[in-house]
C-alpha cells in the first residue's frame, strides 16, 4: 500500500466511522453497563481500527469489520475492569427513562446476559449495533444462512426469557 | 413454493430476504393464521426490544490524529525543482559557493515544509487531532 493510498484509506475512515459511533457506544454501553467505559471502548476500537487499516478489504462489509474490533475492546476493557476489580456501584451506569410500557435498555441487557453466548453475541450487534445480516457474518465470521437461524433462535430464547422476568 | 422456514420469518421481518422469497413468505402468512400470528409476535417483540437498544445510545466523543503523513505533492516538487535549477544556472544572484549553500537549504527547508502543510490541511475536517 503506497503512502498516497493510506492516507486517502484514512480520509475514508473518519468518514466511514462517523455516522456508526452512536450505534456503537449503545452496543458498548450494552456490554459495559457504564458509559464512561462504553466511550473509552469506541475510542480505543477508532484508534484500533486505524491501525488494521492496511489488511482491510475493501469488498467487505465496513460496520462488520470495525464492530469485530469494538467487540474485542470491550472485552479488553472488561478484563481489565476484572483484573483492577474497580467496578463499584458509583460506576454503574444509570438507564435512561424509557416510554412507559417498553422495557429500559438495561432490562434488555439484562436478559440478553442470561441467554448463551452465541445468543448474547447477535442480538446485541443486531439491536444495539444495527447490524445488518451480512455485516453480522462479517462481525461473527459466519455464513449469511448461519446468521438468519442464529438470529431466529436468539430472538426466541430471548423472548422466553423475557417472558420469565415479565420484561 | 419451497416450504417456509421458521428462520424466515425472522429474516422477512428484517428485510434480509431477496424480493422473490419476501413474497413467497407473505403468501405463506397469508395462507396460514398460525404462521400470522407467531410473525405478528416477533414484530411486536422487535418493535419493543429496538426501542430499548436505542435508549442506550449516546453521542461518544472520539478524537482521530490528523492524517499528517510527508506526501510529495506535484507542486511541491516542482517548486523545489525550479528553485534548484534557479541556483544552478544563475550564480551571479548567489555570489559564493557558501551562500549557494545555504540558500539551497532555506530553499528546501521551506519549500518541503509547504509540502507538508499542503497535505495535512487538504481535508478541510483535518486537524492536529481531529474530533469525529
Amino acid at each position: 500500500v503506497s503512502a498516497e493510498h493510506k492516507v486517502l484509506a484514512e480520509r475514508d475512515y473518519g468518514r466511514l466511522l462517523r455516522p456508526m459511533l452512536v450505534q456503537a457506544a449503545g452496543y458498548a454501553r450494552a456490554i459495559l453497563r457504564n458509559r464512561h467505559d462504553a466511550e473509552d471502548a469506541v475510542q480505543q476500537a477508532a484508534l484500533r481500527g486505524l491501525e488494521r487499516l492496511d489488511p482491510f478489504d475493501e469488498p467487505r462489509p465496513f460496520k462488520g469489520w470495525w464492530f469485530a474490533i469494538l467487540r474485542n475492546c470491550c472485552i479488553d476493557v472488561l478484563r481489565t475492569r476484572r483484573a483492577a476489580d474497580t467496578c463499584s456501584l458509583d460506576d454503574k451506569d444509570v438507564p435512561d427513562s424509557g416510554s412507559a410500557g417498553s422495557p429500559d435498555w438495561e432490562s434488555l441487557s439484562q436478559a440478553i446476559e442470561r441467554l448463551s453466548a452465541e445468543h448474547r453475541e447477535i442480538l446485541r450487534l443486531r439491536y444495539f449495533g444495527g447490524l445488518s445480516y451480512r455485516e453480522l457474518a462479517e462481525t461473527l465470521s459466519i455464513p449469511q444462512g448461519t446468521v438468519m437461524s442464529r438470529l431466529h433462535l436468539a430472538r426466541k430464547a430471548l423472548a422466553a426469557a423475557a417472558k420469565e422476568e415479565a420484561l | 413454493m419451497r416450504a417456509v422456514d421458521r428462520s424466515e420469518i425472522s429474516a422477512y421481518l428484517d428485510g434480509e430476504l431477496d424480493d422473490a422469497r419476501a413474497r413467497e413468505v407473505e403468501a405463506a402468512l397469508a395462507a396460514d393464521s398460525a404462521l400470522t400470528a407467531e410473525f405478528a409476535a416477533l414484530d411486536a417483540a422487535d418493535k419493543n426490544w429496538r426501542e430499548a437498544a436505542r435508549a442506550a445510545q449516546f453521542e461518544p466523543s472520539v478524537r482521530l490524529p490528523a492524517a499528517a503523513t510527508f506526501l510529495p505533492s506535484l507542486p511541491g516538487l516542482a517548486a523545489v525543482m525550479i528553485a534548484l535549477l534557479a541556483l544552478r544556472f544563475l550564480p551571479g544572484l548567489v555570489g559564493s559557493s557558501v551562500w549557494a549553500f545555504a540558500i539551497h537549504g532555506v530553499a528546501l527547508a521551506v519549500l518541503s515544509g509547504w509540502t507538508v502543510r499542503a497535505v495535512a490541511a487538504f481535508p478541510a475536517e483535518d486537524e492536529q487531532a481531529r474530533a469525529l
